[in-house]
């Protein structure tokens, strides 16, 4: 950057951080903001979890113990809402912005005021959600999905301010991939092609473009039930002419991208992990562009298939069937591109790979329960059971949030300048491991018996798993105290780390000192450097 | 380079806002 305009961008430019919590307030820093964000996911994430816990204490036996079916409901609706947009998104929006602008040999993000404002809406949207439990008539308890008329005719007071609490997320959102798709796109190194870019830049590229087709949507659907609810309007209410299934339709249309905008990040990052620990490039680089591009644009045209049992016409439900079929495909070149990567490899399972070759089996577990729920005929049977909480929590915790954690590790190293308990991290691993398998590998089970999802009270017959899968959940819950234990262990006390942890390491980012500095490519790296972290070199 | 980009940066955000609105006034305007 030229003196000229680092002296009108940034007074400090050459110094580090402000001292104090102002620092924390005022950060333009794509660093701090990463942090801010890998933080406040993270708390997300344990406020979410607790509410999974007490879901699952109640689920321990048949029967009501803990709860009102009325409040069981408030549980199951805050948790997906708080773990889907409170401890995911932001999880990957936090990794987005500490590794991308290091990724791409940029000195920071486009739009660093921009990027502020998105993360500092996140803890006013959060509170105002988790503030619902305290008003009068609970919290929402129609579901993550908010259907209608549940979530309008049927809802209490508290809807409007999870309505106001979703737009200002899904704005937080639009602003963070604007920022990376403008960061991407005009602040790359200049000698960096976009066939250079590392995996994990590429599919945050394509999950913004995601964000952006998707997040309007859902702002769209939270408008139309906020004027539904309190300006006499009748979007979804079939009494004044509207269409309550249409918002199933604009809901899904926004869902549905929804779960790759989760999913493609991770792939980005275990397209970074395996090849580091396999010690080969990755195989097949320019099919895993062009596989995540298409399963993003397959994202758009399959959004029914949420829908089977809404009666729409057969062509639709071949339509959707077959075209849910279709993204089978390019994941299956992911998939088979990163088995290619290991094979014949000189591998070593350091944790972030353990959580990766987890990832690639588990997550596939998920993909294939997945394709069991795209049929159509077949789905009259799995729809509302719990062969669907077993599905989506295969692919979004030892999908997602897998994904998120062998981040955390492969990265932790640059991030803090210190090395984590590699023994302690293990036994983390195998604990989590085996009892996120224990919680959710019953409930497919339950659910092809005919269990359904979301009621706080069951049949005898479902007992047993039931009995099972809590106490798993309950070890999954507890493995996060240790998980937080390592975290902290490694900032407080880790042994320092040189530059590049994992020898075959590539990437501009590990070209960095560790700790990485406050700031960093103020030169943009050249053509040489590039080619030589490269991917596919 | 950096006066260059900066200018892309502003431009490629306002494109991308422009699409984002646009596509949350026709989800309304479509389903009134």
């Amino acid at each position: 950057m030229s003196s000229t305009t680092a002296a009108a961008a940034h007074d400090d430019h050459h110094h580090g951080p402000e001292k104090g919590l102002l620092r924390w307030v005022k950060t333009t820093n794509h660093k701090d903001i990463g942090t801010l964000y890998l933080w406040f996911s993270f708390a997300m994430l344990l406020v979410g979890g607790a509410f999974a816990m007490g879901i699952r204490s109640e689920l321990l036996q048949p029967g009501l113990q803990l709860f009102e079916p009325q409040f069981y409901n408030q549980l199951t609706t805050m948790h997906g809402l708080i773990m889907v947009f409170g401890a995911i998104m932001p999880a990957f929006v936090g990794l987005a912005n500490w590794l991308i602008p290091m990724m791409v040999g940029a000195p920071d993000m486009a739009l660093p005021r921009m990027n502020n404002w998105s993360f500092w809406i996140l803890p006013f949207a959060g509170t105002i959600l988790l503030s619902t439990f305290f008003m009068e008539g609970g919290a929402p308890a129609f579901g993550w999905t908010f259907y209608a008329p549940l979530s309008t005719t049927f809802a209490p007071d508290s809807t409007d301010f999870f309505i106001f609490a979703i737009h200002l997320l899904g704005f937080s959102s639009i602003m963070g991939a604007i920022n990376i798709i403008a960061t991407v796109l005009n602040m790359k190194a200049p000698e960096m092609r976009l066939m250079d870019m590392p995996l994990f830049v590429w599919t945050w590229l394509i999950t913004s473009f995601l964000l952006i087709g998707a997040m309007p949507v859902l702002a769209g659907a939270v408008t139309m039930m906020l004027t539904d609810r309190n300006f006499g309007t009748a979007f979804f209410d079939a009494t004044g002419g509207g269409d309550p299934v249409m918002f199933q339709h604009i809901f899904w249309f926004f869902g549905h991208p929804e779960v790759y905008i989760m999913i493609l990040p991770a792939f980005g990052i275990i397209s970074h992990i395996i090849p580091t620990f396999a010690r080969k490039p990755l195989f097949g680089y320019s099919s895993m562009v062009y596989a995540t591009a298409s399963i993003a644009f397959l994202s758009y045209i399959v959004w029914a298939h949420h829908m089977f049992l809404t009666g729409m016409p057969v062509a639709g439900e071949l339509y959707f069937m077959y075209a849910t079929m279709l993204i089978a495909v390019p994941t299956g070149v992911k998939v088979f591109n990163w088995v290619a990567t290991m094979w014949k490899g000189s591998m070593s399972f350091e944790t972030p790979m353990l959580w990766a070759l987890s990832f690639v089996f588990l997550f596939t577990i998920g993909g294939f329960s997945g394709l069991m729920l795209g049929i159509a005929p077949a789905d009259i049977q799995y729809h509302d059971t719990y062969f669907v909480v077993a599905h989506f929590h295969y692919v979004l915790v030892t999908g997602a949030l897998w994904g998120i954690i062998a981040a955390v590790f492969y990265w932790l190293p640059k991030w803090t300048g210190k090395m984590y308990n590699e023994r302690l991290a293990k036994v983390h691993f195998w604990i989590a491991m085996i009892s996120v398998n224990v919680t959710f590998f019953p409930q497919h089970f339950i659910g092809l018996a005919g269990m359904p999802r979301r009621i706080p009270d069951y049949a005898l017959q479902f007992a047993d798993f039931n009995f099972i899968s809590s106490i798993g959940s309950f070890a999954f819950g507890l493995s996060f105290l240790l998980f937080t234990y390592i975290l902290v262990d490694c900032i407080r006390n880790g042994k320092p780390a040189v530059a590049r942890p994992w020898e075959s390491a590539k990437g501009l980012e590990w070209t960095l000192a560790a700790p990485v500095a406050y700031h960093t490519f103020d030169e943009p790296p050249t053509r040489a450097e590039i080619l030589a972290e490269s991917q596919h070199s | 380079m950096a006066e260059k980009n900066s200018k892309g940066q502003g431009r490629t955000a306002l494109i991308v806002a422009i699409v984002a609105i646009g596509l949350y006034l026709a989800t309304i305007m479509l389903n009134g």
